[in-house]
């Protein structure tokens, strides 16, 4: 049975396609460059998907495709609720969210704050967790510019190695979470699929171990 | 709006499915389309968003049924005391919450089902297994497979554990979201003997055909409720080898929920090419005993819209016919127009007439007249009653 699988467009489905060939799976028309979305491996056993990272659980949950590869974070941001098994940790992706604000500038945080973050949800879920209570503006990018025109006191975003925020004048005053992609799975493919899934998860191990 | 074509093939589906439930001697019910808030907010706490909810004159929250199980046992519980009483029941019910499949999506959905109460055998459990199979069967599906499991099984496990509530709660939440990832992080953080282990962590992908599923489910057991439960799970599998539809069946012992609201055998049904599941059920042996008569039952039910999707998706619908066989259209009526009609109309054809100045679409009929003077004229040529009759037997 032939297993569909839908990657999350940008640096997850660069890497997983790599792993995919070195494994022996070879994709006739795909190249990083092309703008083809969908592509079939020569033996016609895998199909692959190119979609935006906060479609891939919506592919997954309703069965357009088996399984998905996407971040953590889009899960929980975007996808709280939806119907699909996490079957496997892929190291691939990882990042740190966290708390930044302008460098040397303290925040007062028994007061009402405002965060700007391109992750209401997941923001709103960590200050409350922290008992803080807070405004969130949703923001779709740029984030780095909020505290620095007055817009928020704090940012959340996703950091990877914090050049963006030392460029702005900012600096991490916490990391909280940390994030990985992970492999989703239909839960109806998990069971009639099994095989050919369990197949692919020993195949990204393999690569990662690498 | 659902269209004619598409209500003639709800009723067919909805007519071969009480045929077979009837067959087995349940009576059709329907519960009333309102209820408590309270009640449902008790028993799916997790339906508590998506139930649509309403205020009555008094000022009560009433929602629009979400399922009817729960009224069902509720009713049954208040006329029908004797615990030991057997009721077997079956409905066709709109159920008021979400639903979607590959490409329809909707706030309710038609859902055909069976609840049998007062009957805690294994047999039962195969009998309600049979039902679902048998609806199928008459559908004309194909392909369908059955994954059985047990909530037993994974009950008398945790029951087992040296752990505090809440450790167990977070288990069973990552076991029924089927989260792997998080499941396997949260087990290694916790201290429980080798066989424990184990056993917590084949459970989750533990599924596959009967015997080697069941064999290796055999090789976990670490208490006697484990062994129990899938000593009567056997019982099950023989009932329903004997009515014939073993080879639909396998095992899943990952189906696990957060909720206790299943007591024993659990059961869903795939069908080829669609990717979720068209019925589930399962034993709930303690959920009468919530509304004052002890009593054990077992049933499941059916989204008849996700299997509409299927059915349509596989070609297994029928075709669209035209509402009318004969339309006849007049200048002016009279008795014996009216006379005919109710004539053809009494032996089961399908007529109508219409005034000349109104438009019909070709669509709509598969033989159109003309009435004029006393006489019928189909293509110019002057035909009796009596041809027109012949012609559409002829259809």
């Amino acid at each position: 049975m032939a297993i569909h699988i839908a990657l999350a467009k940008g640096r997850i489905h660069k890497v997983v396609m790599k792993y995919l060939k070195e494994s022996g799976y070879d994709f006739p028309t795909y190249t990083e460059e092309s703008r083809k979305l969908i592509f079939e491996d020569a033996s016609g056993s895998l199909k692959v998907t190119l979609v935006k990272s906060p479609d891939v659980a919506v592919y997954v949950e309703r069965g357009a495709a088996d399984i998905g590869i996407v971040g953590e974070d889009v899960l929980i941001e975007d996808n709280a609720g939806a119907k699909v098994y996490e079957v496997l940790d892929i190291g691939i992706g990882r990042c740190n969210m966290a708390v930044a604000g302008v460098k040397g500038k303290t925040v007062d945080m028994s007061k009402r704050i405002t965060v700007g973050t391109k992750y209401p949800r997941i923001a709103r879920r960590y200050f409350e967790q922290n008992h803080h209570s807070v405004d969130i503006i949703k923001l779709n990018g740029s984030v780095e510019l909020a505290p620095l025109v007055g817009l928020s006191d704090v940012i959340v975003d996703i950091v990877e190695t914090g050049n963006t925020l030392r460029a702005n004048g900012l600096e991490v005053l916490e990391y909280f979470m940390d994030f990985s992609a992970r492999m989703i799975c239909n839960p109806v493919s998990f069971k009639l699929k099994y095989q050919e899934i369990s197949t692919l998860i020993e195949v990204i191990k393999q690569n990662e171990i690498k | 709006m659902l269209h004619h074509d598409e209500m003639r093939n709800y009723d067919r589906i909805q007519s071969k499915l009480t045929t077979v439930i009837m067959s087995h001697g349940c009576k059709i019910i329907e519960t009333p389309s309102f209820e408590d808030y309270d009640v449902y907010q008790h028993y799916f706490p997790q339906l508590r968003q998506q139930m649509v909810k309403t205020i009555d004159t008094d000022g009560r929250v009433l929602v629009l049924r979400p399922d009817v199980t729960v009224p069902l046992v509720e009713t049954a519980a208040r006329e029908f005391p004797r615990s030991n009483q057997l009721l077997k029941f079956g409905y066709v019910s709109t159920v008021f919450r979400e639903y979607f499949g590959r490409s329809t999506y909707g706030k309710d959905f038609l859902q055909g089902g069976v609840e049998i109460l007062g009957d805690a055998s294994p047999e039962c459990d195969g009998e309600v297994i049979v039902i679902a199979a048998e609806i199928l069967k008459a559908l004309g599906v194909d392909n369908v497979r059955i994954d059985i499991g047990t909530a037993a099984y994974t009950q008398a496990l945790f029951s087992s554990l040296p752990l505090e509530e809440k450790e167990k709660s977070t288990l069973r939440g990552y076991m029924a979201e089927r989260n792997l990832v998080a499941f396997g992080r949260y087990l290694s953080g916790l201290s429980l003997n080798s066989e424990a282990k184990n056993a917590l962590e084949a459970i989750p992908v533990l599924f596959g055909p009967y015997s080697e599923t069941l064999a290796k489910a055999r090789t976990l057991c670490i208490n006697s409720g484990m062994r129990n439960a899938l000593a009567r799970l056997e019982k099950t599998y023989e009932y329903i080898r004997a009515a014939g539809y073993a080879d639909m069946v396998q095992l899943d012992f990952g189906f696990a929920s957060q909720l206790d609201y299943y007591t024993d055998m659990v059961f869903k049904v795939y069908v080829d090419g669609a990717l979720y599941d068209v019925i589930d059920g399962g034993r709930y042996d303690s959920l009468s005993a919530q509304f004052g008569v002890d009593r054990p039952a077992c049933g499941f039910g059916m989204n008849i819209n996700l299997l509409y999707e299927f059915m349509s998706d596989a070609g297994l619908l029928e075709d669209t016919e035209p509402s009318f066989q004969l339309a006849i259209s007049y200048a002016a009526s009279d008795a014996r127009l009216i006379q005919d009609l109710g004539c053809w109309r009494s032996q089961g054809f399908r007529v109508a007439a219409y005034p000349d100045a109104s438009f019909i679409d070709s669509a709509d009929y598969s033989i159109h007249a003309v009435y004029r003077n006393g006489a019928y004229y189909k293509d110019g040529r002057e035909l009796s009653a009596l041809d027109l009759e012949n012609m559409m037997r002829g259809l």
